[in-house]
């Protein structure tokens, strides 16, 4: 499978669920701010991506892998999420501008920060995981 | 106009869920499941009826259809989503073996699979989410309200982009009224749609940064956002006037209540006559159903479209075209159903309170 693929059918997904047009949705679209999803939306891009590439796409699976590894006291305090947290984030997402991964988030900020490319993203990680080469 | 109505209406269908897994276990006890019953993973198919259905009508003979459950709790339906379709769509079979022609989604079950559209493409019979009749409740509640004040005020709207607040955003333009939806940083296909409704008219579609620039003009909120609990009640400031359609509701009752703030239910409907079931339901599903004269219009609307005949009503998803507003609040009106008091929580208001808030004494 190319990363095109990968590309275009996550676009599709977007397009299907949000009812938006095509033009509107490139690799740098944030979901909520830019395409005007909200949170039952996501749910639908899931399940239309799971649906499309034969994969499960874990809920929280962002939050989850930015927790690997890290003390759960290490990783938000009062709401808002640590140095060490934001740090992981960053690294996890480098698609998102690390200056918007800044201090002040909370875990429920982080689908804020999802682009269309955060799920190109996941999707390829997934895909390779079942031993399906993007390329 | 609605179809001529058929001599024996279609059966209906409505498919609901346990929220905890203790109505987890009820749900095995009605239906004899002893693995349900302890709690542990059921090996029966997932669809059981747990009530048959009987609704008065204003005209013709009862519809007649019935409760479906599926053993599911909500956070097992959200993260394996694709089995939950599945679930969903043998209890949707279930009810269609049963005769019913048409099936609404309660709960969750309306939310997974593309809210429904899944379980409508492999489903053997119409599927419905209740959205359509859900967004006419909404501005029916709101009409009553305004017709108290006797002006035509803005009114404001939180929730877009949901299924709900999209079809209230487009009956209440189709209406002539001014509707200001709350967005703090509007998305281009938000600003789209409101200059398009705006152009289509005959009323207007602006946006509002905050909610509270709605209540500082002593306009009405309507609050119908998919995921509820944005609002807490403790915020609100004294005259404020809320609808809420959401489910889970959107003011979140902070505090147990204030006398200076209205919150109407945006979402219940008065059937045209009584509702008889084979078994008490209310009590183990009275949260996705409503309890006594008035229902959630979601649970609603599969008995109207069966009632009417009209089975091509049905629908799922996200958009809700203003053609399928319009045919279902038509047919809501021949049929009988209507909002006919303002509520609270399940209960009719006292006129006085309406009044003071209507006049805007209270502030």
């Amino acid at each position: 499978m190319t990363t095109e693929d990968v590309v275009e059918k996550v676009k599709a997904a977007f397009v299907e669920a949000l009812g938006v047009d095509e033009e509107d949705v490139t690799l740098e679209s944030k979901i909520f701010d830019d395409l005007g999803a909200e949170s039952l939306d996501l749910l639908e891009i899931v399940f239309l991506l799971e649906r499309a590439f034969d994969i499960k796409i874990p809920r929280g699976g962002v939050k989850e892998a930015s927790q690997a590894g890290v003390d759960p006291t290490q990783y938000e305090a009062d709401g808002k999420l640590t140095a060490l947290a934001l740090e992981k984030l960053r690294e996890l997402m480098p698609e998102v501008d690390p200056a918007e991964i800044k201090p002040g988030l909370g875990s429920n900020d982080i689908p804020r920060l999802f682009r269309v490319q955060t799920f190109v993203n996941i999707v390829t990680r997934l895909l390779a995981e079942k031993g399906v080469a993007v390329e | 106009m609605p179809a001529p109505t058929p001599e024996v209406a279609p059966r209906f269908g409505f498919v609901v869920h346990p929220l905890t897994p203790f109505q987890r276990r009820l749900l095995g006890v009605r239906s004899g499941d002893a693995r349900l019953m302890r709690g542990e993973p059921s090996d029966r198919p997932p669809g059981r009826v747990i009530s048959e259905l009987a609704v008065e009508r204003a005209v013709g003979t009862p519809v007649r259809g019935m409760l479906a459950a599926i053993p599911s709790l909500p956070e097992t339906l959200l993260k394996e989503q694709a089995a939950g379709v599945g679930d969903v769509l043998d209890a949707v079979r279930l009810c269609n073996g049963a005769g019913a022609r048409v099936v609404g989604l309660g709960a969750v079950t309306a939310v997974i699979g593309g809210q429904g559209k899944a379980v409508a493409e492999a489903a053997p019979c119409a599927v419905t989410t209740g959205n359509a009749l859900t967004a006419w409740a909404a501005v029916e509640t709101w009409a009553r309200f305004d017709a108290l004040r006797g002006r035509d005020a803005p009114v404001g709207l939180y929730g877009w982009p949901g299924a709900v607040a999209g079809g209230i955003l487009r009956l209440l333009v189709d209406r002539g009224a001014t509707v200001r939806v709350v967005s703090a940083a509007p998305p281009t296909p938000l600003i789209r749609t409101l200059d398009r409704l705006t152009r289509e008219g005959p009323g207007r579609a602006e946006l509002v940064e905050h909610e509270r620039l709605v209540f500082e003009r002593g306009q009405v909120l309507i609050a119908a956002s998919s995921t509820g609990g944005r609002i807490a009640l403790s915020s609100l400031p004294s005259g404020a006037v809320v609808i809420d359609v959401a489910a889970p509701v959107d003011v979140d009752f902070d505090v147990p209540f204030r006398e200076d703030v209205l919150i109407l239910d945006g979402e219940m409907v008065r059937l045209p006559g009584r509702l008889r079931g084979t078994e008490p339901w209310q009590t183990l599903y009275g949260w996705v159903t409503g309890q006594g004269e008035r229902i959630f219009a979601c649970f609603a609307e599969p008995m109207l479209i069966a009632g009417s005949g009209r089975l091509d009503l049905a629908a799922c998803g996200r958009d809700l075209p203003i053609e399928r507003l319009r045919a279902m609040a038509a047919l809501a009106a021949v049929e009988g159903f209507s909002v006919d008091a303002l509520c609270a929580r399940g209960r009719p208001i006292r006129g006085a309170r309406l009044l003071a808030f209507a006049e805007r004494r209270v502030r």
